[in-house]
């Protein structure tokens, strides 16, 4: 090594180390702040009832806003995962035809790079206005499931182009049917994988406000009884406490309890794609 | 009587002709070998047979006679159950090993818990594992040696009941202790079906097999009785290559 290197050596390590303190401060400093202004807010009574006072929010908690989050959470991956397999299986196993699939490709890309309030404002028109199905939790899950669903499908062609190629053409050459290989081998065998992708899709789902202002998300609710219920969900609640400046308290209250119910899904998708590649 | 014809075959990838004019007949049970330089078409000239070539980006014209009837007229997964392939790596299904014997008769339709324990016993016993794997049936296949998952390819290829085996370089990434054992397997085997066997082991080819065909170039150039091919080549190419000139 000459000198040179060691100086290009050198000052590359003091950029990384220099960039991993930075995120790693910011990220601690997000955390801390919230938790130290929203844990003297929350307690079982604030997870466990509903929001109250007048102003309503300024007392009470925020069950049906934690319930409503979850419920908007599963309508948006089950929506969205399955066009995402569906899209997916077809690109990689079925579609030979190049053109075609680069322009799915194509609409997959300019799908993901739709601003979140301009499909709020979609939802809005299709859902919940032409096909009447009110501002609903329906409406605003499968406003949601749109949004994930570009990030979805990427991430699940990648997996499955990846899908050992060895093992495809062993069950091809024993004669059994592409359909059967997919829905019995492939898919089973990479479930994991594919089940993390779709959860940490789920959590930043959880996490956005604009695509359910317009689409079904409201100030007050109780937990949804159906699918066509408006319903309370976190981030908006957390939203309307600051913006109306109901509870500023209230409101980072809120903002801990999302931050941890989004720690958990992420961690879990973690694992699993730990545990995944173990057992494979 | 030649269970395999193949009648003035011309194989190609896109603009790439790898097999010329060809023409073979494979006969019933027995061993034959295939024999000839890295890229001549060994395996394309396999892949051909259980038409998994088009799943290569292959294509070929000319035909192929399976039991006197064009392939092309039989369903293709007919033809892949009836003309098994084990590959040159050990491709075992990450599952367990009753699993990997258990599922391409359940994609036939067989439900039967009795039917498809018998499958997965006569199958082990056929390929000399069941004393190994007997009592750890639900472990990963994976988990095997190289060699006991090299003889689970072959266990479930078994397990759709073809008639011919196709084995491409089956025993290149093993030692010689489970090359052996290979070896004398497929003998064993060669009396209930017809194995085509590629190898880049010359001895392999003369150990085992009843026929060998050499290819150069992507073209039949000589194919006789083993012994015959071995002791008194006719052709001066032959001589060479089994003579080590072309490597
Ligand atoms: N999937 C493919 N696409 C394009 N060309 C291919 C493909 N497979 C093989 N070929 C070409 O066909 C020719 C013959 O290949 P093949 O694999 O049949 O040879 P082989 O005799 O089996 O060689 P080896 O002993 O190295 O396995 C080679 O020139 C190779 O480049
Ligand atoms: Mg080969």
């Amino acid at each position: 090594m000459d000198m040179d290197d060691r100086i290009r050596d050198y000052i590359f390590k003091i950029w990384i180390a220099f960039s991993a303190i930075t995120v790693i401060s910011v990220i601690v400093y997000i955390f801390g702040y919230i938790f130290v202004h929203g844990i003297s807010s929350v307690d079982m009574e604030f997870i466990f009832s509903q929001p109250k006072g007048m102003p309503i929010g300024t007392e009470g908690g925020i069950f049906p806003a934690i319930v409503g989050s979850i419920y908007l959470m599963l309508i948006a991956c089950l929506f969205a995962s399955t066009l995402a397999i569906a899209t997916a299986v077809y690109t990689v196993f079925y579609c030979d035809n190049k053109r075609i699939e680069g322009i799915i490709h194509l609409i997959v890309k300019c799908m993901a790079g739709i601003p979140s309030i301009v499909l709020g404002l979609f939802g809005y028109t299709l859902l919940v206005l032409n096909l009447r199905l009110g501002r609903s939790l329906l409406s605003a899950g499968i406003t949601l499931g749109i949004m994930i669903y570009p990030y979805i499908e990427v991430r699940i062609e990648k997996i499955l182009r990846e899908a050992d190629k060895d093992i495809i053409d062993s069950s091809y050459a024993l004669g059994v049917s592409k359909f059967h290989t997919l829905f019995k081998l492939i898919l089973p065998l990479y479930k994991r994988d594919i089940i993390s992708v779709i959860t940490l899709a789920g959590g930043f789902a959880m996490g956005a406000t604009a695509p359910i202002i317009l689409t079904g998300a409201v100030l007050f609710a109780p937990v949804p009884k159906s699918l066509s219920s408006p319903i309370m969900a976190l981030p908006f609640h957390l939203y309307i406490l600051t913006g109306e400046g109901i509870s500023l308290e209230k409101a980072y209250g809120t903002a801990l309890v999302l931050i941890l119910i989004l720690l958990i899904i992420n961690i879990l998708s973690i694992v699993l794609t730990i545990t995944g590649k173990e057992h494979n | 009587m030649d269970i395999i014809k193949i009648n003035n075959i011309s194989v190609s990838y896109g603009d790439n002709k790898v097999l010329k004019d060809f023409s073979m007949g494979i006969k019933k049970n027995g061993i034959t070998a295939i024999i000839g330089p890295s890229g001549c078409g060994k395996s394309t000239l396999l892949t051909s047979l259980n038409l998994m070539l088009e799943e290569n980006g292959g294509s070929f014209t000319g035909e192929i006679l399976f039991k006197d009837k064009n392939i092309l007229s039989y369903p293709k997964n007919d033809i892949r159950r009836m003309i098994g392939m084990v590959f040159q790596k050990p491709t075992p299904f990450p599952i367990s090993i009753y699993k990997n014997l258990t599922y391409a008769p359940v994609f036939y339709g067989i439900k039967d818990k009795e039917k498809l324990n018998e499958i997965v016993k006569n199958t082990l016993i056929k390929t000399g594992l069941y004393d190994e794997v007997r009592g750890n049936l639900n472990m990963l296949a994976t988990k095997l040696s190289g060699g006991q998952q090299q003889r689970l390819c072959i266990a479930r290829a078994l397990t759709v009941e073809p008639d011919v085996l196709l084995l491409d370089e089956p025993c290149s990434a093993l030692d010689i202790k489970n090359t052996a054992n290979i070896e004398e397997m497929l003998l064993e085997l060669s009396k209930e079906y017809t194995i085509v066997i590629v190898t880049h082991n010359l001895s392999q080819a003369k150990r085992i097999s009843d026929y060998t065909a050499f290819i150069l170039d992507g073209q039949l150039v000589e194919y006789d009785e083993t012994e015959k091919l071995f002791t008194s080549p006719s052709d001066i190419r032959t001589k060479q290559y089994i003579e080590g000139v072309y490597g």
